[in-house]
């Protein structure tokens, strides 16, 4: 056990606030659902038995569905592995396997999201693919993996990431096609509003010439 | 302690040559008397071995215990009391907004709005233009000295500056007129490696010719001024280039 406690021995405690992380040693935490690994320099809280991750590179895997929360808000975590990491202003959360639940945000697979905000004001930044070397680097230091195993990682996660590119590629091209949609459809209700304006002009412009003839 | 050395050394000495004296000048010892003498040998050497080690125990008695265990701890408490101070900045400034006590343009919201750097979006604010100031104030007083320790500086920490270009070219300028000429050839090399297009690269390489001229490489500094025609579209630079050109040729 290499995590530190503050106040001390508060984790096991079920009223208190517990402050609980790592300042250079790596270390893990396990609870009910919840494997927690905590790579160097992290902070999480423990408070009325729900874990908040207030900073540092932490990497939750979950055998069934779990919550743990950010600034007060709650993260609902299917079944699988998500490396959380950041600074206390912002969130970033590498879905390795599941899918989870911020709010109405929902991130699946192989996604890598960052939230930004306060306490009920969260926002969702564009999604994007997770960065293979990046990735690489922060879970070999958060599982503190010898060169054999980072190997064998990479040789597991490396396919996995094609399809993750795929996916990512996928979801702008959906969403820029929604957007033209969009913008198309917005385009076309301007365009029948002057078109009504036109006719409803020139029906008072008849309207008008009608009764200036009729007199 | 030294002459407690010395006193053990002397005893130790004695003893070995009378014993050397004993077996080597064949005086005949019983085996009781050659047992005794080496027991007494044996508990001489075993009596300095564990003054030793008793020192040693003490010594390391004596020394700091390792505190890293308590640091770390320390370190942690101290990073939860920060924590903590931030969530409390944060839910004053959520209260304080929600509730409107203080306008949106109070000095005290918006203090309080930086510490937190809420929204966390916002950039950091861009000093590098400030710094590019004072250089170019410098040149213009003609501090030479302090224009090349400043862009030195300046481009060490700014790399990624708008400002770079500029910054470069006074630096460059500046070492010519402190007559530092090499310094003055790589700086400019760097503009050229790195903003080919960039008019001030221009400018320095019209520098740059000028060096070649002094160096008397009339032929390399030709070449330097047809580059400047052929790759820059600026009109002064161009007219410049030439008037050069013509001036060397004539």
């Amino acid at each position: 056990m290499a995590y530190v406690e503050f106040p001390k021995s508060c984790i096991t405690a079920v009223d208190s606030i517990c402050h609980f992380g790592t300042v250079k040693r790596i270390s893990t935490y396990t609870e009910d659902n919840l494997h927690i690994y905590l790579g160097k320099d992290t902070l999480l809280r423990k408070e009325k038995g729900t874990i908040e991750w207030v900073y540092g590179p932490v990497l939750f895997a979950v055998s069934s569905k779990s919550v743990v929360s950010y600034k007060k808000n709650s993260i609902t975590l299917q079944k699988g592995k998500y490396l959380f990491f950041g600074s206390e202003s912002s969130l970033k959360v590498e879905v390795l396997e599941g899918h989870f639940k911020l709010g109405k945000f929902q991130v699946t697979e192989g996604f890598q999201a960052t939230f930004v905000g306060s306490e009920n004001n969260i926002s969702l930044e564009p999604l994007q693919a997770i960065d293979l070397k990046e990735h690489l680097v922060r879970y070999v230091n958060v599982k503190g993996l010898n060169k054999s195993k980072a190997k064998e990682y990479l040789e597991e996660f490396g396919p996995k990431h094609k399809n993750y590119l795929a996916w990512a590629e996928e979801l702008n091209q959906n969403l820029i096609k929604r957007s033209i949609a969009h913008e198309q459809r917005v385009l076309e209700l301007e365009r029948d509003a002057k078109e009504r304006a036109r006719v409803a002009q020139e029906k008072r412009k008849i309207d008008f010439f009608n009764k200036v003839f009729e007199r | 302690m030294q002459f407690l050395v010395l006193t053990h050394f002397d005893f130790f000495t004695s003893l070995f040559f009378s014993l050397a004296d004993l077996v080597y000048m064949r005086v005949s010892l019983s085996i009781f008397s050659q047992v005794c003498l080496v027991i007494l040998l044996g508990l001489t050497i075993v009596f300095f071995k564990s003054e030793n080690y008793f020192d040693r125990q003490q010594l390391l008695a004596e020394m700091p215990k390792d505190n890293s265990d308590l640091l770390e701890k320390k370190e942690f408490e101290l990073r939860v009391v920060k924590a903590q101070l931030e969530e409390v900045k944060s839910e004053t400034l959520a209260v304080l907004e929600k509730e409107g006590t203080l306008s949106v343009n109070s000095l005290a919201l918006q203090n309080l709005r930086s510490q937190l750097r809420s929204p966390a979006s916002i950039p950091q604010l861009d000093m590098s233009l400030l710094e590019a100031e004072k250089i170019k104030k410098a040149f213009r007083d003609k501090n030479y000295f302090e224009v090349t320790e400043l862009a030195e500086d300046f481009l060490d920490k700014n790399s990624q500056s708008v400002m770079v270009p500029e910054v470069s070219f006074f630096a460059s300028e500046s070492y010519f007129l402190n007559k530092q000429y090499d310094k003055a050839i790589g700086s400019i090399e760097k503009m050229t490696n790195q903003f080919p297009d960039h008019i001030m690269t221009g400018y320095a390489l019209l520098r740059l010719g000028q060096i070649s001229e002094k160096a008397d490489q009339v032929a390399e500094a030709i070449t330097i001024y047809k580059i400047i025609k052929s790759q820059f579209k600026d009109k002064g630079l161009v007219d410049e280039a030439t008037l050069r050109i013509a001036r060397i040729e004539e």
